[in-house]
């Protein structure tokens, strides 16, 4: 059952079907809302309804004479949408038209545009207030106040400039304000929608008992028909959802972006072993590059080869969400530029940084370490400078486990350092330290690997490391790194104290134990290499024979 | 794809630039109703929806270049057949002129295409 109205359009009666009249209503006040009086509304809306009269009654000559909404979709086809031919109304310059006039009887969809009319900056602000009805002062108010975060809200305020279209033909500048929304109209158009929904399901309904004997195929295609109706109305949903989404994980990451190149904020990068790798881009490009114009074109690259990307992300978001179908050709074609031209500062930067590294040169000693024992114990210092005052000017930067970065004014200090152990050719303990820098050219490389400043003590049977070295008088990181080697004599022993983990790198033993265990064990230099002392017993894949060896290692022991 | 739709845009301008002048001839031919127009304006595609027909009528009638009347239709409402008046006869004279003046500017400098 679906209630049928008797209308008279032109002198015309016709039955029509209720979801039907709505929508001729909602077309024909579309129109209305397209015209002024000096146009001469009213005659041209007489003669726009004189043909859908006749056009109705071309398409219902059978007897019954029922109007439904597929004869109003074909109506409405045949005469077009009212923005596609109100063009005339803007050329003949007759247009005077003011807002207030239709502005309360339009019933047309709300959109968003930019109020050119009552702006201060770029009309942002009073056409987004336009749209939920508020007074522009407090949207305002708050921009500036974000303007206030690392701009922010500046750069945000430019995109929607851009994003959201000017109001310029007077139909635009209804949408724009549309019908105001209060409680009342909420209801109205929630009324209006139950309603759209409850006929269409009706008619569904009806159109199933009809058809379910004859028309199968119908039938199916009614039901595809009313399923797609409701996914769609849930995909807008998802989609709006989504569009949210996006705009606030764009927004997010580029504050952190910003913050992170131009401020001084960390950045969390991830967490390995409970150990979160941090630092800031800022203080990282502070160590690497030679002067400030470097870094200030690197931040620059950085911003644009990331930040644009970012960019062209919320305002996809933003066109999604505020359904915009404008396209801004100017803003992704001077995006794209902006983008290519970040590539082009980091790749120039990065072959300038690439050149800084093109020679290595190293610097080796040799020294022996003459022992009162027979066990040398070795143990690491991570006390990183004598003064401490100077202490809280240093930040750390962590890039990984083994390496650890320092700053203050003078020097850097690196904890690039990998130490290992082999067996000595005679019957002393030796270490050799070999320092090495990347540089321009030889000289340079040499120049650098020479400046590293690394002293390691040996008090008693006791050799004290330095967890970090200092890079110097020169104050950059130019892959400066330390190499210890400890020669063992066959027989003799080391005690690996744990605070030497950090700098174990790749140590060969007999157990092919990893290095981060190797620590906190006695250690006997064996014909086959490092034999591991005080091991609890190997676990079951490990073979009998290293089982026996280490009991033999235990009675070379001395304690 | 927005490039289309500025092309798109073009020529709906272009139909519509001519689409006054083409009324009036049509009316130059006698009398007829909107829909007899629409027919012959939709048959040379010139129209492409129906809706662009009534305000255009309604203004040149406006300006005094048609006159009309009303006659009762047996099926359906009762219609408005338009006629030239001398004005109109005038006005669609001094287009034509315009017109082929147009179209000699037009062919003249894009005859090497």
């Amino acid at each position: 059952m679906n209630k049928t109205l008797s209308i008279n359009i032109s002198g015309c009666i016709f039955n029509i079907e209720e979801d039907a009249y709505q929508e001729l209503y909602r077309y024909l006040e579309d129109i209305k809302g397209y015209f002024t009086d000096s146009d001469g509304r009213e005659e041209i809306m007489a003669d726009i309804e004189a043909r859908i009269a006749e056009l109705l009654t071309e398409r219902n000559t059978k007897p019954p004479r029922v109007v439904m909404l597929s004869d109003i979709h074909a109506v409405m086809q045949a005469m077009g949408r009212p923005e596609e031919f109100s063009g005339n109304e803007q050329k003949s310059g007759t247009s005077t038209f003011t807002t207030d006039e239709n502005g309360n009887t339009y019933s047309g969809r709300k959109r968003v545009f930019r109020d050119g009319d009552d702006k201060l900056i770029g009309g942002v602000c009073s056409g987004i207030s336009a749209y939920f009805d508020i007074d522009p002062l407090w949207l305002r108010l708050s921009f500036a106040a974000t303007f206030l975060f690392f701009g922010s809200g500046l750069l945000f305020y430019i995109l929607l400039w851009i994003v959201i279209p000017e109001a310029k033909t007077a139909s635009e500048k209804l949408q724009m304000k549309g019908e105001k929304v209060d409680i009342n109209n909420i209801g109205k158009q929630v009324n209006e929608e139950f309603e759209r929904i409850k006929n269409r399901v009706k008619r569904e309904a009806r159109e199933f008992d009809k058809t379910m004997k004859p028309r199968a195929k119908n039938f199916v295609q009614r039901v595809v028909y009313f399923l797609e109706d409701i996914f769609s109305g849930l995909l807008g949903l998802l989609k709006n959802s989504f569009a949210v989404l996006v705009i606030f994980i764009g927004l997010t990451m580029l504050l952190a972006l910003l913050s992170s190149i131009f401020g001084y904020s960390n950045v969390v990068l991830f967490n390995i072993d409970g150990q979160s790798l941090s630092y800031s881009i800022k203080d990282l490009m502070r160590v690497i590059f030679n002067n400030d114009q470097q870094l200030m074109l690197t931040a620059i690259g950085l911003f644009l080869l990331i930040g644009i990307p970012l960019l062209m992300l919320i305002y996809k978001g933003l066109r999604v969400m505020l359904n915009i179908k404008h396209k801004n050709r100017i803003f992704s074609s001077v995006a794209s530029v902006l983008f290519i031209i970040g590539l082009v500062i980091i790749s120039y930067v990065a072959v300038i940084l690439k050149k800084e590294f093109d020679y290595r040169e190293k610097i080796t000693e040799k020294i022996s370490l003459q022992l009162p024992g027979n066990t040398l114990y070795l143990r690491s210092e991570t006390k990183v400078s004598e003064n401490s005052e100077e202490e809280e000017e240093e930040t750390s930067l962590v890039f990984s486990k083994n390496t650890f970065v320092q700053i203050n004014d003078s020097s850097i200090l690196l904890g690039n350092i990998h130490f290992d152990v082999v067996k000595s050719p005679d019957d002393s303990f030796r270490l050799r330290v070999s320092r090495l820098a990347h540089g321009e050219n030889a000289k340079q490389a040499f120049a650098r690997a020479k400046q590293i400043d690394y002293h390691y003590t040996l008090t008693d049977t006791t050799l004290v490391l330095p967890r970090y070295f200092a890079s110097g008088s020169f104050n950059k990181y130019r892959g400066q790194q330390i190499n210890l080697r400890l020669y063992v004599p066959v027989g003799k022993s080391i005690y690996l104290n744990h605070s030497m983990e950090p700098l174990l790198y790749d140590v060969k033993n007999t157990s092919n134990m990893p290095d981060d265990e190797m620590t906190g064990r006695l250690w006997t230099m064996q014909v086959d290499g490092l034999n591991c002392v005080n091991c609890p017993p190997p676990k079951k894949e490990d073979s009998s024979a290293e089982a026996s060896a280490e009991e033999d290692s235990d009675t070379s022991a001395e304690y | 794809m927005g490039n289309a739709n500025d092309i798109e845009n073009t020529k709906a301008q272009m139909r519509k630039g001519v689409l006054e002048f083409c009324i009036l001839a049509v009316l130059s031919k006698g009398e007829a109703y909107p829909s007899d127009i629409i027919e012959q304006l939709k048959e040379v595609k010139l129209i492409v929806v129906e809706g662009t027909l009534y305000p255009l009528l309604t203004r040149i009638k406006n300006e005094g270049l048609l006159s009309y009347r009303w006659e009762e239709s047996n099926a359906g409402p009762p219609r408005k057949y338009y006629t030239l008046t001398e004005k109109g006869r005038e006005a669609l004279a001094e287009l034509r002129a315009a017109w082929q003046e147009l179209v000699q500017s037009v062919n003249k400098t894009t005859q090497h295409i």
